[in-house]
This record gives C-alpha cells, sequence and structure tokens, in this order.
C-alpha cells in the first residue's frame, strides 16, 4: 500500500523529470551521453506504469494495479534502472578519454576489470544483485575519475554533473543502505525514507546541470577544443 | 555479510577517489595548459628548439672551450670563470628540457597514431651511471610492446639522463672550483657536458617524433 509521501514524490517526479528531459534534447546533450537519455526514459515510463499502479491499487475489482505496483515490478525495474546506469558509467568512460588513445589502453582495463568482476561475482559469489550493481557502477565512475586525476584531463560539465550525482548518490541509497538494513541497523530504515526526497534533489541536480549555460574559457583555441571533443554540442 | 563489506569498502574507495579527482578539477587551468600544449605556435616550434639546442650546446662549448685553454696558459682563476660560463648555460637549459619531457609525456596521450621512437644507444654516452641507465633502457624498449610505453620510457630516461648529467657536472664544477688544477675533475666535466649534449639532440628528436605524431588527424 502506498503512502501519501510516496504519491506526492512520485507525482513531482514527473514534471521534474520531463525538465531534464527536455533540457537534455534542446541542450543537444544526449549526443554527449546517450544511455543517460535511455535512461530518463526508461525512468519516466516504468515510474508512470507505476503511478497508475499505486493510483488504481484501491479499486476494487482490479488486478493489473497490484501487479504494477507490487515487489516482483519493483525488483524488475530496479534492475532495468540498475542496468542502464552501469551503461551510463561504461559510456561516460569511453567518451571522457576519446580525445585521448594514449589512455584508452588503462581505461578500458579498468572497465573491463570491472565488468568482469561484477559479472563473477554476481554468478559466483552469491552476492545481492542490487547493492552489487550500485556499487559497480560507482567503481566504473571512479575508474573513469581515476584516468582523468591521472592523465589531467579535460572533462565536460556535464560529464562531470553525471559524475557527481550519480556517485553519492548510490553510495548513500544503494552500498551504504543496503549494508546497513543488513545488519539490522535503524538508520538503514531511516535514510531509505529519505531516499526519495534524496532522488528528487538529485533530479533537482540535473535540470541544473541540464539547463545552466555552457561554461565559457575565453582565450582557447577553438581548434582545440574541438580536438579536446569540448566544442559547443 | 563478508560479501557487504568488501561492497561498501570498494564503495567508499571509488566515492574518496571521485570526490579527490572533482575536488582537484579546475576546468579552465586544465583547459588552458591543453591549448598551451596543442596550439600551432608550440607544436610547430621544431625550428626554434632546434636554434636552442644548437645556442646551448654552442654556449656551453665556447665556455668549456675556453676554460681549457686558459687552463693551458696555467691562467686557473680565468678557466674557472670561463667554466662558470658553461655551467650557467646547462643551469639555465636543463629546467625547461625537464618541462617539455613531462609536457610531452601528457601530450603524447593524444596522439592517434604514434611515430616509433628508437631507444637511446649505449655508444653514445660517456659517463658510467648513464651509461648503465640507457642500457637497462634499451632492454626495456625490446620488452614493453606498445609504441606508448616506448615513448613515454624514452622521456623517462632522457628525464633520468638530464638529472644525473647536471650532478655530475654541479659536482665536478665544485671540485674544479676547490681544486682547478685536477684534471680528473676537468675529465669528469667534459663527458658529463657531452652526454647533456647528446641528450638533448635526442630530446629534439623526441620532439620532433611527437609532433609527427600529433599531426596525424584523431580517428572519428
Amino acid at each position: 500500500m502506498q503512502s501519501a509521501t510516496q504519491l506526492a514524490v512520485a507525482l513531482v517526479a514527473k514534471p521534474a523529470l520531463l525538465a531534464v528531459l527536455v533540457g537534455v534534447v534542446q541542450r543537444g546533450l544526449y549526443r554527449r551521453c546517450w544511455s543517460f537519455l535511455v535512461y530518463l526514459l526508461a525512468i519516466l515510463l516504468y515510474t508512470s506504469v507505476e503511478l497508475t499502479g499505486m493510483l488504481f491499487y484501491d479499486v476494487p475489482g482490479l488486478l493489473w494495479p497490484k501487479i504494477l505496483w507490487s515487489w516482483d515490478f519493483w525488483h524488475f525495474q530496479q534492475t532495468v534502472y540498475e542496468v542502464l546506469k552501469l551503461a551510463i558509467a561504461v559510456e561516460l568512460g569511453v567518451r571522457v578519454v576519446a580525445a585521448f588513445p594514449g589512455t584508452w589502453r588503462l581505461e578500458r582495463a579498468l572497465l573491463a576489470a570491472t565488468l568482469v568482476s561484477i559479472t563473477c561475482i554476481l554468478t559466483f559469489g552469491g552476492a545481492p544483485q542490487h547493492p552489487l550493481l550500485a556499487t559497480g557502477t560507482i567503481v566504473l565512475f571512479a575508474a573513469t575519475s581515476l584516468v582523468i586525476l591521472f592523465f589531467h584531463l579535460p572533462v565536460h560539465a556535464w560529464y562531470r554533473a553525471l559524475l557527481v550525482g550519480f556517485v553519492p548518490y548510490l553510495f548513500v541509497f544503494g552500498t551504504t543502505q543496503s549494508i546497513l538494513s543488513r545488519r539490522g541497523l535503524e538508520v538503514a530504515a531511516l535514510i531509505g525514507s529519505i531516499d526519495s526526497v534524496a532522488y528528487l534533489a538529485l533530479i533537482g541536480w540535473w535540470i541544473v546541470a541540464a539547463w545552466r549555460s555552457e561554461e565559457e574559457v575565453t582565450g582557447i583555441n577553438p581548434a582545440v577544443l574541438r580536438r579536446l571533443g569540448l566544442a559547443r554540442a | 555479510m563478508m560479501t557487504f563489506w568488501i561492497l561498501g569498502a570498494a564503495g567508499l574507495i571509488s566515492l574518496a577517489v571521485v570526490v579527490a579527482q572533482v575536488a582537484q578539477y579546475r576546468h579552465e587551468r586544465t583547459l588552458k595548459k591543453w591549448d598551451s600544449l596543442l596550439s600551432p605556435g608550440s607544436r610547430f616550434a621544431i625550428k626554434s628548439l632546434e636554434g636552442e639546442v644548437q645556442t646551448d650546446a654552442a654556449m656551453v662549448d665556447d665556455g668549456l672551450h675556453g676554460a681549457k685553454q686558459a687552463r693551458e696558459k696555467q691562467n686557473l682563476a680565468e678557466a674557472v670563470q670561463l667554466l662558470e660560463l658553461s655551467s650557467e648555460a646547462v643551469a639555465r637549459a636543463t629546467p625547461s628540457r625537464l618541462r617539455r619531457l613531462k609536457a610531452m609525456a601528457v601530450l603524447i596521450r593524444m596522439a592517434s597514431a604514434l611515430a616509433p621512437v628508437r631507444p637511446l644507444r649505449v655508444r653514445d654516452y660517456r659517463l658510467r651511471e648513464l651509461i648503465a641507465v640507457v642500457g637497462v633502457a634499451a632492454a626495456l624498449h625490446q620488452v614493453v610492446i606498445s609504441a606508448l610505453e616506448r615513448f613515454l620510457l624514452r622521456l623517462y630516461v632522457l628525464g633520468v639522463g638530464f638529472r644525473l648529467t647536471w650532478r655530475v657536472m654541479t659536482r665536478a664544477h665544485n671540485r674544479i672550483v676547490d681544486a682547478p688544477a685536477v684534471s680528473r675533475s676537468w675529465h669528469d666535466y667534459e663527458r658529463a657536458i657531452e652526454d647533456w649534449k647528446t641528450l638533448d639532440r635526442e630530446h629534439l628528436e623526441t620532439f620532433k617524433a611527437l609532433t609527427r605524431s600529433l599531426e596525424a588527424e584523431p580517428r572519428e
């Protein structure tokens, strides 16, 4: 049974996600990360379906709302989101180093090692899927950050926004919450209760990032910007 | 439960890496650095660098040549003064060579195809320390697989070489100032100067290889 807060968050999240989507499309940011566009569309689609389930849950005689507002559907939805987040992390890793062929080998090795580890743990380690995929995504983002740090690479503002938005959120509400709830600590429930609000804050961050004007750096040769992959989309 | 702790630790370390990267990242500074490295003015500066290498070599040689002549005439005070000129030329030039090597190590990441570089040759050097380093590097050159690794190895060896020759030169110079009549110190200094000039020419060749590599347009 849904709570009033869940319903309110679900209702507020839709226009907020639409604002991100419009910003991403209008500013051409989807060309910088296609996976994020797919992720946004998937959230909009699944949360709309879920909201419909919520709204019609108490209508007598209807069975389908109970399917859409159920744990099974939630697990399926979360798996899709997590796989898409992994795809975002991989695409971001590939795109950030695209202009720097000398860094490809290290980046590929780090991404491949992380993906193989996730697959092995998932297949043979018996680790719970959701926290594992969330942590795997964080590790993939960290691998890209490591390459950026190591080679002093320039990074587009949109990629930085995705890194800054996803990593803390996934760490707190993906990995940490799972560990704490497994240990039976009450703080896990507290973190769980603010998850929806934090997710709204994350969407807010994406709106800001998608709509803010591109950062201007004067005195840079446009040919260099193009070569670095940082020219305006 | 163990898996959870591993996940937690991996997540925390990853978070720390991302926070560190975000905290130290300065977009404008990074862009300007890459712009200065990639702008045509610096990329096509081979002519200017060739001139610089020749001028520095001439200054070093002139100072040393004059110092040796003065020493032969038993004018030790003048010999030491002229040696200072040679030493100062190397002191002025070495930091710029080291900075250029460092910049090349960053810039080579942009190249989509690398011009092959040969290893430094042991027979070109006269200082024992440097011969050992170059010998090891020549063996490593055969072991490392990619052109990028070979290029980076060359840059590293050049950097170590410049530092080594500078150290030997400084020591020999100090000994000459203390006792200008002792021949061994002069020989050490001369050998270090010769190696320094060879390294300088190799650094110019490396710069040319880098420029050729950068001229290849990146794949779309």
